[in-house]
């Protein structure tokens, strides 16, 4: 027993206080002589058989619940054993690398193989009683069974039946993570020893060792943990630097991923030697929903180098394709030699062009020239000639507020008048629900009330104020020209392409000058003109983009219209700008997973299989005839099913997604004799057998503590209502008699 | 045997000290001024024929020439011839004996318990001075009608016998004895009695002053024992009025006044009924046993005015007789 308040034990010899009274109330009765004894003594031997009675519980009572409140005052914790918390129990946590290079192939079997059995000979060591709890680790350790399981005939079927249908996946193990997590599961109240057995591949990937920050925080945990805890790691046969080829396509790249229907795309494979051994003619297998779609080759990549292939695919069907590239090579480390890229495919994108009313019939001005860019234009109607992907529709300004603009991916407004407060309201809802916004003022905006109802003060859809034309500065130079911007935006890659296309060769005679504060993130500048004025900025809102031109579409302003980038230009914008709208089906760990339709789903009727096959449930919220679902749990890298359950029972594929791995889990690295060392110090791992003295510790581990104060405090109250009731009884005993016949 | 339940009672607790003395009373005249003043109008009369030899106020159990005429008898052989009536031998020629009543004196003997028990005092003297003030004055009483007193102090048997005289000075030995003796050890009164009954030859009255606080039955026997040799027995029962009440509030110390280190832990109000009960049955059978062998029960209360008691009750007492 120990007492976390000990200073309060200096008050225990308050506990004789009852007892010296009792001593010496005894002492100091008066002395009667008496005479008439015969009378008194039967009475005597009764009442004073009860009286001692009475007396001595009541100083009993008294010296209970000083001591009581006295010893709770001090805080004991307990030994569980002390009052027979159930027999000892151990708790064995199995810690289980499930990462993508436990894959390994060996002589015989895999890695992983090797990895499963040894986590059964350690079940079939342990006795029946111990509890058991099983952790995979992946990006985020996740728990097999929700509570520990006693171990038993059933339960060790049970686990054995999991464990065979175990394979290793794509996710990079996180082990300190793990580890912590294994830490901070709390044992049951009658577990008084626990052992953590990390069984992983040996590999030096994640385990983080330079982090000494985790493995002091882990060693830390162990040693503040509520029970005596040891970790033990299991790793395989010591691995020797051998000789070996390991390709890893690391990913497959896309502009975009929502695209239009036979519209080219082009798919670059990035793949890495991860072995070290160099690797000669690597084919490339190109696969759309199973489909061979066609091949490349790499003729040669030497150990640590990185190869990127092109591959242009236009797709034939509409809906979600899954883009598929993997490599027939047959490596140590197979998992790895494939990867894939999910495409949302649509016939046409639904696009609103909001002007004023005498640009539209027939169009003019920037309706037309944005029309022309889209094939939309009236001679290419009429000669068949290609079309746009994009839908749109022209209306004024006026018709602007009845118009339901949730059928939109994206809007474009040009030359952009007074609008209303309401219009502003519904422009802003539509951009925070993932639509796309392209404002184009013109020559008749009126600066301040653009300002005030699309910039806010930084808080509206604008990203930055309109504060005046060009021309109403004086300059020397005639024109401005443009900077070209860098190609890492997915909407400037194609127009910076200075080789095919011809940004320098803009002319920008007038524009409104857009005032950038120093602070306001250079990126989100698209377009600058080369005496320093934003001229295209991008702003987001909600889930939906923003981007403000400030050059209207007007020959008389500049030369835009008649560039080769035009088109390219308003085709890629308003791809860009549409891509919200789409379910983002390429995800990186832990990203959430939207998906909207306007059917109505039954949120009973979804679930989610992960890439461990197991079936979860997303989030559904329903609004305005739409309902969008939300799934948070993309922990684990691999191909995800969002599934609608038929009343047959029959899943029915929604949507699929994918969520990327991380590459650096194809490095097959070893973990270092002086990496385990470090960890071994830093974290107080044991690698491989325990030591005696570790074991003689874990052995003479006490069982738990427990806090005790409570009970005492209980005692202490029922001995004061006990005191108190006797007290009464003894009053009610003594007052009875007197009123006998005087 | 008195107290046997509280010697088989060997858990109760005995002090290894000896019990302390009582401190000595202050001497002060027996014959209380007051008392006499209030009684000495008054007379002790027996109920009864006494043996007697000097001349009294009571009958005597002899019958002889003395005083006052009671019959003719015939002369026979043997009888006194100074004893024959020569007048009617003159008058009828035939001897006849004149018989006369004889008046004798009263024997009376003052019996005081001097056992422990009779030290308690209380709030008032003690018992056995209440007690032996009470037996003065009734001695002188009786001195002063021509009867004679004697004095027993008794305790396990008889400690002091003085027997009885009709002198004057008889009474200084009487008080005398009376003031230097002490109260000590245990009570057996029946024992004593017994004893006494023995030791008195001629009828005469027993005037008994003790608590009485002892088994019932061997008491009685004794009394009866007495009875039946003629004597007329008058108990004054003197008791403190604290026995009568048990008027004790707190926890305390009782020390037995006649057992040596025997202490008990009393608390009053606990045991106060049950005492109160016990008393009340011993004191209702006490008296109704008295009655019913012939004696004359009376209760002293230490209390109450020595005087007064004492009045009251030889005047009802002597009224009782001459009706």
């Amino acid at each position: 027993m120990s007492f976390l308040g000990s200073l309060f034990l200096w008050a225990l010899p308050l506990v004789a206080v009852p007892v010296i009274l009792h001593l010496l109330r005894r002492r100091q009765r008066e002395i009667v002589p008496w005479g008439a004894m015969q009378f008194l003594a039967p009475e005597i031997i009764h009442q004073r058989k009860m009286k001692r009675i009475d007396e001595l519980l009541l100083m009993i009572l008294r010296t209970l619940a000083i001591a009581g409140i006295i010893l709770a005052m001090a805080q004991p914790m307990i030994s569980g054993s002390l009052f027979g918390f159930g027999s000892v129990q151990e708790e064995v946590v199995l810690v289980i690398d499930v990462s993508l290079s436990t894959d390994l192939a060996t002589k015989e079997q895999s890695l992983f193989d090797e990895l499963r059995e040894a986590v059964r000979e350690e079940l079939e060591e342990l006795e029946n009683g111990t509890q058991v709890r099983l952790l995979l680790a992946g990006e985020r350790p996740e728990w097999m069974y929700p509570t520990a399981l006693e171990l038993s005939a059933d339960s060790r079927a049970r686990i054995n039946e999991d464990l065979n249908q175990l394979e290793p996946t794509l996710a990079s193990a996180q082990l300190g993570s793990a580890l912590l997590l294994a830490l901070e599961s709390k044992p049951d109240q009658n577990i008084y020893l626990r052992r953590i057995e990390l069984f992983t591949d040996g590999f030096a990937e994640g385990w983080e060792a330079d982090s000494s920050s985790l493995w002091q925080k882990i060693r830390k945990q162990q040693e503040q943990a509520s029970v005596p805890t040891s970790i033990k790691v299991w790793t395989p046969n010591k691995q020797t630097e051998v000789a070996h080829t390991n390709i890893s396509i690391e990913e497959i790249r896309s502009l975009r991923t929502h695209v239009a229907l036979d519209e080219l795309i082009t798919f670059t494979a990035v793949v890495r030697n991860r072995g070290n051994q160099p690797v000669q003619n690597i084919s490339l297998d190109w696969s759309a929903n199973g489909t061979d779609i066609g091949s490349s080759s790499i003729s040669n990549i030497e150990p640590g180098e990185t190869a990127e292939v092109d591959f242009d695919y236009a797709t034939t069907e509409q809906g979600i394709v899954r883009i598929e590239c993997k490599t027939p090579l047959n490596d140590e480390l197979r998992l790895d030699n494939r990867s894939e890229r999910l495409l949302s495919v649509v016939e046409r994108i639904p696009l609103l062009i909001v002007s004023r009313v005498e640009n539209l019939h027939p169009p003019k001005g920037d309706v037309r020239l944005v029309l022309s860019a889209l094939g939309q234009s009236q001679l290419a109607r009429e000669i068949n000639h290609w079309k746009s992907v994009f839908v749109p529709k022209v209306i004024s300004w006026e018709e602007l507020e009845g118009e339901n603009l949730d059928t939109f991916d994206c809007l474009l407004l040009t030359e952009v008048p007074n609008v209303s407060e309401s219009a502003i309201q519904n422009l802003t809802r539509f951009v925070r629900n993932g639509g796309g916004l392209w404002i184009i003022p013109g020559p008749g905006t009126n600066f301040d009330s653009f300002n005030a109802s699309f910039h806010r003060g930084g808080a509206g859809l604008a990203p930055l104020p309109l504060s005046g034309l060009r021309s109403e500065s004086p300059t020397e130079q005639p024109y401005d020209v443009l900077i070209p911007p860098e190609r890492s935006h997915p909407a400037l890659n194609i127009i910076g392409d200075l080789e095919r296309l011809d940004i320098h060769e803009v002319r920008l005679t007038e524009y409104i000058r857009q005032s950038a504060p120093d602070n306001f993130p250079g990126n989100r500048i698209w377009l600058q003109t080369a005496s320093g004025d934003p001229l295209v900025v991008e702003n987001y809102l909600g889930r939906g983009r923003v981007i403000v031109q400030s050059i209207p579409l007007n020959l008389d302003w500049s030369n835009l219209p008649i560039c080769r980038l035009y088109v390219a230009m308003v085709q890629e914008w308003l791809l860009y700008l549409a891509q919200p709208s789409a379910s983002q089906l390429n995800l990186e760990p832990g990203e959430t997973f939207r998906f909207s339709t306007t059917a109505a789903l039954n949120l009973n009727q979804l679930e989610v299989e992960t890439p461990l096959h197991q079936m979860k449930r997303p989030a559904l919220l329903n609004q305005e005839g739409e309902s969008r679902l939300f799934f948070a749990e993309t922990n684990w890298p691999g191909a995800y099913q969002l599934n609608s359950i038929k009343e047959d029972g029959q899943p029915e594929l929604l949507a699929p997604f994918y969520v990327a791995r991380n590459r650096e889990e194809s490095n097959l690295t070893p973990l270092n004799e002086p990496a385990r060392q470090h960890l071994a110090e830093l974290g107080g791992l044991q690698f491989g057998e325990q030591s005696t003295t570790d074991l003689t510790r874990y052995e003479q581990a006490e069982p738990p503590q427990t806090p005790f104060w409570t009970q005492l405090l209980m005692l202490a109250l029922i001995c004061f209502a006990a005191e108190m009731i006797l007290t009464l009884f003894i009053a009610r005993r003594r007052y009875a008699g007197s009123l006998g016949p005087e | 045997m008195k107290f046997s339940i509280l010697k088989k009672a060997t858990w109760i607790n005995r002090s290894t000290a000896q019990t302390k003395q009582p401190p000595r009373q202050k001497d002060h005249g027996l014959l209380d001024p007051e008392v006499l003043r209030q009684i000495g109008h008054l007379e002790l009369l027996t109920q009864r024929v006494v043996d007697g030899f000097l001349t009294g106020k009571h009958r005597s159990t002899h019958k002889g020439g003395c005083f006052e005429f009671a019959q003719h008898r015939p002369y026979t052989a043997g009888d006194e011839i100074r004893l024959i009536d020569w007048h009617v031998f003159a008058k009828s020629d035939r001897y006849y004996i004149k018989q006369f009543e004889e008046e004798t004196n009263l024997q009376a003997m003052m019996v005081v318990d001097a056992s422990g028990s009779m030290n308690y005092r209380g709030s008032t003297i003690s018992k056995f001075d209440y007690a032996r003030l009470a037996a003065a004055c009734l001695s002188r009483l009786v001195l002063r009608q021509r009867d004679s007193v004697g004095l027993s102090l008794i305790d396990q048997s008889i400690r002091k016998y003085i027997p009885p005289r009709s002198s004057a000075t008889h009474l200084r030995s009487l008080l005398h004895t009376l003031l230097n003796e002490q109260t000590s050890g245990m009570t057996s009164l029946s024992g004593a009695l017994h004893e006494l009954g023995k030791r008195m030859k001629r009828k005469g009255m027993i005037l008994l002053f003790s608590d009485c606080f002892e088994e019932l039955e061997p008491l009685m026997q004794a009394l009866h024992h007495l009875r039946l040799r003629g004597h007329e027995i008058l108990i004054f029962q003197t008791v403190a009025p604290e026995e009568l009440s048990f008027r004790f509030d707190k926890m305390s110390k009782f020390e037995c006044l006649e057992e040596e280190n025997l202490i008990l832990d009393v608390d009053p109000q606990a045991v106060r009924k049950g005492y109160l009960k016990r008393l009340n049955e011993f004191q209702e059978q006490l008296q109704q046993r008295c009655v019913e062998l012939g004696c004359e029960y009376f209760q002293l209360n230490t209390g109450d005015e020595l005087g007064t008691v004492l009045s009251q009750y030889l005047s009802r007492r002597n009224a009782g007789i001459k009706a």
